[in-house]
């Protein structure tokens, strides 16, 4: 639960600062708690089954305007005898600033309206305080089945290539070559039409370097999909056959997070200067859709989002997007030569039941 | 197996990605399926709109049974002590 006794407002500027309009905003805080406590779990101030955190917002006003003016935010989140808090800076904000800059172009019946400043304000709302409904039902959250297995983050980042820019706090994701060609074959086959899977690997600690760190081991194939050009539904049905096959495998992985692909060469067909988004496209975004898959499946700070571009012959572009601040945002990470033993650790295909077989394992490909 | 009307029982709910897992507690005996998502989804604060504003359809799935439950049914008449029920979203990706 996060408890925040401010109403929070957006107020709306072009880019010669001329008033667009106001917006109340309904912030989303869950991503900011849980930033909080991964990164504590992350420092060893929690333990890694601390879940279920009280957490309080409250404005930090900026440093010249002042109140009402908000410069950033402050979350402090209780866990047992035990509190922690990260300042998080109004950077925040800018998702709700972009989407009520789309309303507030609607209203005013024009496509765009970019190049524009926005500020963030808050006022005391006492009613945001006090309870809601009573729930039906008592929900306590428990730790989820996620050991931090060892690992040592010097051995891993030896045989590793940086991949992206790399930004520093970060938690250093690590990628098997072998699986990027398994995306790239399926995004290759699957043409026009979207396509994508899940993740899985470990979460593991370097107790000596004391970081943590992300190894992906492998993807599933998400089956069971409804798939068009410029959309991929993951049914329910996607999700049961993805939960079979990860408890089928039995090596203690969990679901880090999700690829799809975008065919960005059949977008491009056809179009003119003056089409779509989808058309004036590039390689390498997470759209609204995107990112509210992100938030309702991989809400946990260290999930992963892989973006593979398909924009013509050749090697497909891989983008990949995490949670950073409680924003999701692209980030580098590091390739894994693929090593003898791993041609043999792909899922199986009783694993996956008719999962793409692929003719070869590349031992290297660089 | 209920006194009151509230499940003597206490089941475990998780998201879909298993990042996400609260531990269920007195539940009345005559809610439904139904009502039971759409209080998971408050409580685990998982969204329950799309970006368009349009609700979002999650189904529950009792790992027990290996089936979705339909949101008509009790939960008096499915639940059992120490079943696992899993919310799987149709999501979208563009």
């Amino acid at each position: 639960m996060v408890n925040s006794p401010y109403a929070y407002q957006l107020a709306l500027y072009t880019a010669d600062w001329v008033a667009l309009g106001r917006a109340v905003l309904r912030v989303d805080w869950e991503p900011a708690r849980e930033w909080t406590r991964f990164t504590a779990v992350r420092s060893g101030r929690l333990p890694a089954t601390a879940v279920d955190l009280e957490a309080a917002v409250a404005p930090i006003w900026h440093p010249r305007a002042g109140e009402p003016y908000v410069g950033g935010f402050c979350v402090a989140a209780a866990f047992d005898r035990c509190t922690v808090e990260h300042v998080f800076d109004a950077g925040y904000f800018a998702g709700l600033a972009e989407r009520a800059l789309e309303t507030l172009a609607k209203r005013k019946g024009v496509e765009t309206l970019d190049t524009a400043h926005y500020i963030t304000t808050a006022y005391p709302a006492p009613g945001t305080a006090s309870p809601a409904a009573r729930p039906m039902f008592v929900a306590c959250e428990t730790a989820p089945d996620l050991t931090l297995q060892n690992g040592s983050l010097d051995e891993i980042t030896a045989r590793a290539t940086p991949d992206g820019e790399a930004t520093p706090g970060d938690v250093p994701v690590f990628l098997p070559e072998r699986v990027l060609d398994e995306l790239a074959e399926l995004t290759g086959a699957a043409g026009e039409r979207e396509t994508g899977g899940v993740l899985i690997g470990h979460l593991r600690r370097d107790s000596a370097r004391r970081e943590v760190f992300t190894e992906v081991t492998a993807q599933i194939p998400a089956r069971h999909t409804e798939a068009s050009s410029t959309r991929l539904t993951f049914t329910a049905e996607t999700w049961t056959e993805v939960r079979s096959a990860l408890a089928l495998r039995g090596r203690g992985e969990v679901m880090l997070g999700w690829w799809h692909s975008h065919p960005v060469e059949a977008w491009r067909k056809g179009c003119q200067a003056a089409d779509g988004p989808a058309c004036q496209a590039g390689a390498g975004f997470l759209s609204l859709d995107d990112r509210a898959l992100h938030r309702a499946v991989f809400p946990r700070a260290y999930s992963l989002a892989l973006v593979v571009s398909n924009t013509g012959p050749g090697r497909p572009a891989f983008a990949l997007f995490g949670w950073r601040e409680g924003v999701i945002a692209r980030r580098g990470f590091s390739t894994l030569d693929t090593t003898p033993d791993e041609c043999s650790d792909r899922p199986s295909p009783e694993a996956v039941p008719d999962r793409p077989r692929h003719e070869r394992c590349r031992a290297k490909r660089r | 197996m209920n006194t009151k009307g509230v499940l003597d029982l206490a089941l475990e709910a998780s998201d879909v990605s298993g990042q996400k897992t609260v531990s269920v507690s007195g539940l009345p005996a005559d809610a439904t399926v139904g009502e039971l998502v759409q209080g998971l989804l408050a409580q685990m604060n998982l969204p329950q709109n799309d970006v368009g504003g349009n609700p979002m359809t999650y189904h529950a799935r009792l790992e027990r049974e290996g089936r979705h439950l339909h949101a008509s049914e009790r939960v008096g008449d499915v639940f059992q002590a120490g079943d696992r029920v899993v919310l799987q979203p149709n999501i979208n990706a563009g």
